[in-house]
């Protein structure tokens, strides 16, 4: 069977996850957050995957289950666990929003089959008590595993695990900051999506494989915000507009890449704990540094950003009461700013890319 | 037995004059100079108050300001600023009050600083530190985690620690050093209003109901807003006494019951009124609810205030998956002796809502009573219709005997 290319694996996720499962004979560890470790499932020998969203027209199995005011990515998530379309050996979720914490007794009343664990991490971040906290929510939940998978986790695997997946994000990392230099925007959303679903290894052999292709030279450079980008196609959707993304505040991309713990830690559950609960990279869903709105403002004016798009998931509470702190904090240092809301559209709908082209233009004076 | 006898309570009165003085209480003590507190519905404030903070609830004032015709016009205001008409229509309504300083009220307290704690929603942990930079004030959290079963004890340690640093910060700003001595009195005030609710509550067991949820909605303000004081401490025993005096002379809430009910989920402020009538006209008694009952809690300890302040408010029903909120409905259900069940589906507050169709089944499948879901918003009326709750509701009595 050929192997997808990194674009590929983006646009369509599950048919990765399916395929990667059948040819290792392993269940998956399937995660619904940017900010899940994979590397836990690893450790209990699961393939880690950690399912970006995936919208569609109609959740048939979600839709039952879930009232309509419940965000697409929530929603396309309990899809992935309820049509048991994934050989899934556990379900990991993670405390934030109230939908996504809401998630595991939602899929448990519904009689899903697979076990589903919450890892309870913190809401407050950065401080003492919450790498604390993080810590004793990371050994809850490892002992829970132990006991629904009847095996113990294996530290070796943990510690390498880490590693590996700390490479991942430190090449992430560079593609992202790259992004101001001229680096493609294509490259890194795909890279970000695939290696949601990829093992480490094969994640870095592809990206090593395969040729980048070229940024575009035009466009109006941008900040991208928002939490789970809808799919690949809304970030082809866009550069297609126009848009040129020079910086990046999604959960996608730079806010999971920055993730990081001290190399060869003398416990593992502590290293881990720290690269969870830091004040920043973080979104809106958790309570850090107060003056996120600004951070963000000046990142994207560093980067050279002259248009700012967020993108927001429908009934997506934490983003919805940032926007407009953010919007205010990018207009203070002159970066006008769109929300664009999606729901069960991959890509950009018609209106969509009318308002882009918009700003786009108020931005080139009729140019873009 | 009395069973068309006088329904409304005498309480009512007692109820307007006791928030109308608690309103006069804060605005007094602030231009006396004690600190004011904007605090979430499950706030510590048993905390503020031993150290001297008056605290003021937005939830119960955006509550006020629904059930007044407010809340359209107070969200367009929040709605102009680019909140998302599809946030908690209190945050809506409240943001605009803020911003407006419209208020049934009178007027508004600054507050001095602001107290959530994300045990009743994740929407609170925004709200207020939207609300604490507008007032540029200082904003403290408590950080509860949210569990499927009981807290565990390290989640109580944690949230020990976090009263602990609250209570050392809310001394300095309150002038009053938060000694275990005084919190304990606190807390025992605490309890003794939330047995006496929990007494009031348990009265609608009785057949027929002396009081129906719909009086417990608006008979709860004290033990939201006052409780840690003697004042919710007086109005308990008075309420507890009117409705146990109902409940002997079989004084009926409902005339002519003919069907019991229990309710999940915030009430609908905008249709309450008429929602109280349709239920009376059609013999159906609303006899208890998760969200009246959720201030019901047994453990808090005055010999050990901070662990027991710290467990309660980690065990609090919001703080808890589907899984454990099934168990307490389905509890209520038997307790009550209530035919059937009706989860309100809450536009703006998704923490209680979502898993309710999950419920619904499970707790039918358990007692064998009758669910209902019903689409509506507990403050906002442009997302409450009349109709279409009637046109659930209708065949729904029907089904339980009960209808016009």
């Amino acid at each position: 069977m050929p192997t997808r290319c990194l674009r590929d694996v983006a646009l369509d996720p599950v048919a990765e996850a399916l395929e990667r499962a059948a040819t290792r004979s392993r269940r998956i560890g399937l995660a619904f957050a940017g900010d899940f470790p994979l590397e836990l499932f690893e450790a209990f020998g699961l393939h880690g995957v950690c399912l970006p969203a995936t919208p569609r027209e109609t959740y048939p199995q979600a839709d039952a289950v879930l009232q309509a005011y419940t965000c697409g990515f929530v929603r396309s998530c309990a899809e992935a666990v309820l049509a048991s379309r994934l050989p899934a050996g556990l379900v990991g979720t993670v405390s934030g929003c109230d939908a996504q914490t809401n998630l595991p007794g939602v899929l448990v009343g519904a009689g899903v089959q697979v076990p589903v664990l919450n890892l309870r991490l913190p809401i407050r971040v950065g401080t003492p008590a919450s790498q604390r906290q993080a810590r004793a929510a990371l050994v809850d939940f490892c002992h829970a595993a132990a006991r629904v998978l009847g095996v113990p986790l294996d530290p070796m695997a943990l510690t390498q695990a880490m590693s590996r997946y700390q490479d991942v994000r430190i090449r992430l990392t560079g593609l992202f900051d790259d992004l101001a230099n001229g680096g493609s925007a294509l490259r890194a959303y795909e890279a970000a999506l695939a290696a949601r679903v990829l093992d480490p290894d094969a994640w870095m052999a592809r990206l090593d494989a395969e040729p980048a292709s070229p940024a575009p030279r035009d466009g109006v450079p941008i900040l991208l915000s928002g939490s789970v980008i809808p799919s690949m196609q809304a970030v082809i959707d866009l550069v297609d507009v126009g848009c040129r993304i020079v910086a990046d505040d999604t959960s996608t991309g730079m806010r999971s890449a920055r993730r990081r713990f001290q190399p060869d830690p003398a416990d593992p559950m502590d290293a881990l704990a720290d690269s969870l609960v830091p004040p920043e990279p973080r979104g809106p869903e958790r309570l850090g540094d107060p003056d996120r709105p600004a951070l963000v403002a000046m990142r994207a004016a560093r980067a050279g950003a002259r248009a700012a798009i967020l993108l927001r998931q429908k009934f997506c509470d934490p983003q919805a009461f940032e926007a407009p702190s953010l919007i205010a904090a990018l207009r203070a240092v002159g970066i006008p700013a769109v929300v664009i809301e999606s729901d069960r559209l991959p890509g950009l709908s018609g209106r969509d890319r009318t308002v882009v082209q918009t700003l786009l233009e108020q931005e080139t004076g009729g140019a873009a | 037995m009395n069973p068309t006898g006088p329904r409304g309570l005498a309480a009512n009165q007692r109820l307007q004059k006791t928030i109308r003085n608690q309103v006069l209480f804060t605005r007094a003590a602030k231009m006396l100079g004690r600190p004011v507190a904007w605090v979430t519905s499950g706030s510590p404030v048993e905390i503020l108050l031993a150290a001297g903070i008056i605290p003021f609830y937005p939830e119960n004032h955006a509550a006020i300001c629904s059930a007044r015709n407010m809340a359209a016009d107070l969200s367009d205001v929040a709605e102009a600023e680019g909140y998302s008409r599809d946030l908690c229509s209190y945050f809506r309504i409240d943001r605009g009050a803020m911003v407006t300083q419209k208020t049934p009220l009178g007027r508004m307290v600054a507050p001095d600083v602001v107290l959530a704690s994300n045990n009743i929603c994740g929407t609170v942990q925004h709200w207020f530190s939207i609300t604490a930079r507008h007032f540029e004030v200082p904003f403290w959290f408590v950080d509860t985690p949210f569990t499927e079963a009981s807290p565990s004890e390290s989640d109580v340690a944690y949230v020990r620690d976090q009263l602990v640093e609250l209570a050392e910060q809310a001394g300095r700003l309150g002038g009053r050093r938060v000694t275990e001595q005084r919190l304990s009195r606190v807390v025992a005030r605490s309890r003794e209003a939330l047995v006496l609710w929990r007494e009031v509550l348990a009265t609608a067991a009785a057949r027929p109901a002396p009081l129906t949820s719909f009086d417990a909605f608006v008979h709860m303000a004290p033990i939201v807003s006052m409780r840690g004081t003697r004042r919710a401490v007086r109005y308990y025993r008075h309420l507890l006494a009117e409705v146990s005096a109902r409940r002997t002379s079989g004084t009926a809430a409902v005339p002519q019951e003919r069907a019991r009910v229990v309710w999940d989920n915030i009430a609908i402020w905008p249709a309450h009124r008429e929602l109280k009538r349709a239920f009376k006209q059609a013999g159906v008694a609303l006899v208890a609810d998760t969200y009246t009952h959720a201030w019901t809690v047994e453990h808090l300890d005055p010999s050990d205030p901070f662990t027991s302040l710290a467990r309660v408010y980690t065990d609090i029903l919001l703080n808890h998956g589907a899984l454990h909120r099934h168990k307490v409905l389905a509890r209520m259900v038997r307790e009550f002796g209530a035919d059937g069940f009706i989860l309100h589906s809450n536009r703006s507050c998704k923490r209680y809502s979502l898993g309710q169709l999950g419920v619904k089944r499970a707790v039918s499948d358990e007692t064998g009573a009758l669910g209902v879901v019903i689409e509506a918003d507990m403050a906002d009326p442009r997302a409450v219709s009349i109709e279409h709750l009637m046109q659930r509701l209708n065949p729904f009595f029907e089904a339980l005997g009960g209808g016009t």
